[in-house]
């Protein structure tokens, strides 16, 4: 590489092209074929993980990615920060496709390297995210050999230190030489952040970052990330399967949430709106199954049937036609079996549900009916 | 050491209160550590009343799984549990001509469950009192079919399979579940949340008076958490239940339980009324833990988290075991242990200071800004 | 933490927040305390742990005397010289020949020390080959899959296929290896392939760990991370595996040069052993018995050493009992430690 694409490259890295978003997902898929050689090449069988999602993330903006299991968040997260390779689809850092960048490093405008470091993960078991059998001074500095390599020991030792006085780990000399053990499930947390963080990257994907703390602890260690997040311009990722702590850090950091069921988004937007305006059927599924502490509300919530007609999950190798929440859906009819709905525009936020459209044919479609009545759940397994 | 002093106390020990289904005195449970004696129960004292749903809260180190577990009189080797465990038969199943299952109690009017055989003791769980463990959705058998899990229990407890299957049907229309589907099904064919409603029927089957439940929805997702909340309600309502619900999660137990105990250093330091004690607790953990937890409808800005660490069961504390996280602790909270002491109706509090818990310790249920924006 | 007012520096970036080279802030600690520091992790700090069990402790005497056996013990016994005394002397009886003579009058007991170089050689060669080649093999193959994988592993199953002791006895006989340290190697073609799959699979199940993925996602070079996040985990494992490999490298040369397969070129305890049964007919004749008896013991013993040290070595990785064992330590358990399920 020449000396002139040397200075471009630099300059791309730092100011960033203005109309490129930090992060554009586009209609990813992740399928994967499950079981052995031989049952692979025997059936026909798909687990359509993520299924075409597409959506983007700019500098100092946060998505929470909310759902149960096996609606595809984690492998979602895991794509879009280039840890798991897409089957479809395209992933762009600052307008370069990431996997391209890495399979013909000659064309890339953004070197697989800075793009690596620019995207990192948090995990969400802390006790599994450190190696139990190395200390922490050993584990930061991981980061600091790799991309600060103008630091020599003792520089490294400093930042090390510092790191751990901001995150009130003193004193830094001891925790430093600490094993992982010696650790509380909180300063666990806050060294796998702090690895995160001496990279300096654009893009932290937080995986259920904070489900393995205490409940007490958890306040603490969202306001941390987002204090960080702050100070350092970081975008964020998280991953998190209870809507209450995607509310308190969409809305505190000013961010959206992304609803997921079965590989899609099926609702996006500001927290407030998904939350008291739910468009989609299945974020309502989601908001009545979050609790409320306040017990007069409550209390009047235990009467009510979960609105939904089928309580468990279809089996993820073989979803529905058309919407695939349809089954389940309280308010499904016969045009939701054969189409699939996209992302449309609704009232505050982008909802994949025919409902979103005053003139769609689905107001004129029959209502579904399974021999239940709207509304109410049926035993079983939800596969029919 | 903490007493209670409800109103419906026992003053003599040989006249049990008809409202009260097992009652706990002086409960200890220690381990020996290499590095010290750890008592992860400290002294504790609760009564729990006949059908009511008592949901035992607090985070991971506060003893709440052991307190179920000791009630049972299942704490592993090499804890030593202490006490006085004793569980009053219903009246009504007193003059019962049938007995299910080989634990006889109609001579008695009490049992000291602690004092019970190894066959009485065997006996006496699932058929009196049954626990469904945290993560016991794996523990199925993967060779056998649900059904085959049912009549093995059916079998050890020399009960009429024919019967037991009859009240198991009517468990599994409670539970939604599909009976012929679920009980032809091995294990590993279900899912999470159909094997954990299954576990829950299976605690079930012999009528047991009190249910224990750890964690029994940790795992699942919120569908299926939510919807087993309902149905352990109606479970409890059709087949009167009683139900212990152990949980970290706060406001999972809002709408469920009809009383809530809070656990902290391995003893209670808040029990009562949930309404009252989640609108107005008077201790100073449970006012800090509510303002801790983000709930759907909580205001953000109010929230804080809790300061410190949990204790460490070989070195409780002296004093009040909060007072070294508490914002309103003094010098007499390092040298006394309050005992509980009501605060209100039906709430009672180890705490020195409870009005001025609540004036220092502020925290809001719902935002009522919430309320004007719809 | 939520109240703490950030250390801002006037919009910079996280550089000069978190520490740069600026020459303002001096480090912490100096060279001095640095060195110390790292004495006490890579040296003191194993060094107790692995001393605090008695099988280390009770292994690692072991293998020293041997060591000193070999070494010392070797200059300090003359060699021992054919008919320097009476065929069949009894142990015991004639103080310059403690131990006895052999059937060409040799003193038995010279001839046994000075047998101990070839044989920790032997054990060195086989202790190397079987568990550099399975490292190589096991760990590279299992962490990078793919088509080296396969190409690995279909090595490795080859010789896991060829049945063991027949190849060592073909290639002995082709090779006539006389070089103990050769021996050694040429005897470890059993043990290695399957010490390497096992590797492979230990590899495979860390590799999906958390902290494997977010060293890679921090970009670490794959060498790095496998000796850095791999071996400690795997090492204990290694070690014990390796001990046996050594174990049964001398077993099996034993085996070989008692059955004369083996060319005998130094003494070692199987040749010592061979000629004990072949030319003075020592299992049938009660008292010639004592001849068998010395290398035997001599074997066991240092069989049974190894096998000790590397079982008590394997807590030298254990990092709760490094933390233990630190100097300064804290027994705190970050409150997870305890009765479990609380």
């Amino acid at each position: 590489m020449s000396t002139d694409d040397a200075d471009t490259d630099e300059e791309t890295e730092t100011t960033g092209d203005d109309d490129e978003p930090l992060l554009e997902v586009k209609d990813v898929e992740v399928h994967y074929k499950p079981g052995n050689l031989i049952e692979r090449y025997l059936n026909d069988r798909t687990i359509r993980a993520v299924d075409g999602v597409s959506f983007e993330l700019e500098e100092n903006d946060i998505i929470v990615l909310v759902g149960e299991s096996g609606c595809g968040k984690t492998t979602l997260g895991k794509a879009a920060v280039g840890l798991e390779r897409p089957t479809d689809g395209s992933i762009r850092y600052k307008g370069q496709d990431i996997w391209d960048s890495k399979d013909s490093p000659r064309n890339a405008d953004i070197e697989w390297g800075d793009i690596r470091r620019a995207m990192q993960v948090i995990h969400q078991d802390p006790a599994n995210a450190l190696n139990a059998s190395r200390r922490v001074r050993s584990i930061l500095a991981d980061p600091l050999k790799k991309y600060r390599t103008e630091l020599g020991p003792e520089e490294r030792e400093e930042t090390i230190y510092r790191y751990l006085e901001y995150v009130d780990m003193m004193p830094p000399e001891d925790y430093a030489g600490r094993y992982p053990h010696q650790l509380s499930g909180g300063e666990k947390q806050r060294i796998t952040l702090g690895r995160a963080l001496l990279m300096n990257p654009d893009i932290i994907l937080a995986d259920e970052a904070i489900s393995a703390l205490d409940v007490s602890l958890r306040v603490g260690m969202m306001d941390l990330i987002l204090d960080l997040q702050e100070m350092f311009g970081t975008s964020y990722i998280f991953i998190s399967h209870d809507l209450a702590n995607a509310r308190y850090l969409a809305k505190q950091a000013g961010g959206r949430i992304a609803v997921m069921y079965l590989g899609r988004i099926v609702e996006i937007g500001p927290p407030d709106e998904i939350i008291q305006n739910p468009s989609h059927p299945y974020t309502e599924v989601l908001r009545w199954s979050t609790p409320t502490i306040d017990p007069d509300i409550a209390r009047q919530q235990m009467a009510d049937e979960p609105p939904v007609r089928q309580l468990d999950v279809p089996d993820p190798e073989d979803p529905p036609s058309g919407c695939n929440f349809h089954p389940r859906c309280r308010y499904g009819r016969e045009a939701c079996t054969t189409e699939d709905p996209e992302l449309f525009e609704g009232t505050g936020t982008r909802s994949a549900c025919f409902r979103a459209l005053p003139n769609h044919e689905y107001w004129d479609s029959a209502e579904l009916t399974d021999g239940a009545e709207p509304g109410e759940v049926q035993a079983g397994f939800g596969d029919d | 050491m903490a007493t209670e002093q409800s109103q419906s106390a026992t003053t003599t020990q040989d006249e049990p209160d008809e409202d009260i289904v097992m009652s706990v005195r002086n409960m200890r449970v220690s381990f020996d550590m290499s590095r010290g004696q750890a008592w992860v129960i400290n002294d504790v004292d609760m009564d729990i009343r006949r059908e009511e749903i008592l949901a035992v809260v607090g985070e991971s180190g506060s003893g709440k799984s052991m307190f179920a577990a000791g009630l049972l009189d299942a704490v592993e080797d090499p804890g030593v549990l202490t006490g006085d465990i004793t569980y009053y038969p219903d009246d009504a199943e007193r003059d019962q001509t049938e007995v299910i299952g080989s634990f006889d109690t109609t001579d008695d009017s009490e049992v000291d469950v602690l004092g019970l055989s190894g066959d009485e003791l065997q006996a006496f769980r699932w058929e009196k009192v049954s626990m469904v463990f945290q993560g016991a959705m794996n523990s199925w058998n993967p060779t056998m079919k649900v059904k085959g899990h049912f009549h093995e229990t059916v079998q050890a407890h020399n009960a009429v399979l024919e019967d037991r299957m009859d009240h198991v049907k009517d468990l599994f229309e409670a539970l939604h579940l599909d009976y012929d589907r679920v009980m032809t099904s091995y294990p590993h064919e279900l899912s999470g949340g159909i094997k954990q409603r299954a576990l829950i029927a299976l605690s079930l089957v012999l009528e047991p008076e009190v249910l224990v439940m750890d964690e029994p929805t940790a795992a699942l997702d919120l569908l299926m958490q939510r919807s087993i909340i309902s149905m352990l309600r109606d479970l409890r309502d059709e087949f009167n239940l009683t139900i212990l619900f152990i949980t970290h999660d706060l406001p999972l137990v809002g709408g469920l339980a009809d009383r809530i105990g809070v656990m902290y250093a391995f003893e209670f330091v808040e029990v009562g009324d949930t309404r009252q004690l989640l609108k107005d607790a008077s201790h100073p953990y449970t006012r800090a833990l509510l303002r801790s937890v983000p709930s759907i409808d909580s205001d953000l800005e109010e929230m804080r988290p809790i300061e410190g660490q949990r204790p460490d069961p070989v070195n409780i504390p002296n004093g009040c075991s909060f007072h070294p996280r508490c914002p309103i602790a003094d010098d007499r909270c390092e040298i006394e242990d309050p005992d509980l002491v009501g605060t209100d109706d039906d709430l009672q509090a180890a705490c020195f200071y409870p009005d001025s818990a609540r004036s220092e310790i502020p925290y809001t249920l719902a935002n009522e800004t919430m309320e004007d924006d719809r | 933490m939520s109240n703490k007012e950030p250390k801002r520096d006037g919009g910079v970036t996280q550089e000069s927040i978190f520490g740069s080279g600026d020459e303002s802030e001096r480090s912490r600690s100096s060279p001095a305390q640095r060195l110390r520091r790292s004495y006490n992790f890579y040296l003191k700090t194993p060094f107790a742990v692995a001393w605090s069990d008695w099988r280390t402790r009770i292994g690692g005497i072991g293998i020293l005397f041997y060591i000193l056996m070999g070494t010392v013990g070797v200059l300090i016994t003359p060699e021992a010289r054919l008919n320097e005394g009476d065929y069949f002397v009894q142990p015991f009886v004639n103080m310059q020949y403690p131990l006895g003579t052999d059937h060409l009058g040799r003193d038995i007991l010279s001839l046994a020390v000075h047998s101990t170089p070839a044989m920790l050689k032997m054990a060195l060669a086989g202790l190397i080959f079987a568990v550099g080649l399975a490292i190589i093999f096991g760990m590279i193959a299992g962490y990078k899959g793919g088509m080296l994988d396969n190409l690995m592993m279909t090595v490795a199953d080859v010789f896991i296929v060829l049945p063991g002791l027949p190849l060592i006895i073909v290639l002995s006989a082709i090779f006539t290896p006389r070089d103990a340290f050769i021996v050694g190697a040429i005897l470890s073609i059993s043990a290695w392939p399957r010490l390497a799959r096992e590797l492979r699979s230990q590899v495979l199940a860390l590799r999906s760990e958390d902290f494997v993925e977010a060293s890679r996602a921090m970009g670490i070079s794959t060498p790095t991370i496998v000796g850095q996040e791999l071996v400690p985990k795997v090492a204990p494992y290694m070690l014990i595996r390796g001990a046996g490999a050594a174990v049964g490298v001398i077993r099996n040369s034993v085996a070989l040069y008692f059955l004369g397969i083996l060319p005998f070129s130094s003494e070692n305890w199987g040749v010592m052993l061979n000629q004990a049964y072949g030319q003075a007919n020592a299992v049938q004749t009660p008292s010639r018995t004592y001849l068998m008896i010395l290398p035997l013991v001599l074997l066991s013993g240092m069989l049974f050493s190894a096998i000790l040290f590397s079982q008590g070595l394997d807590r030298v990785f254990n990092p709760r009992l490094r933390a233990r064992n630190s100097e300064g330590s804290r027994e705190e358990d970050g409150g997870d430690g305890g009765a479990g399920a609380i």
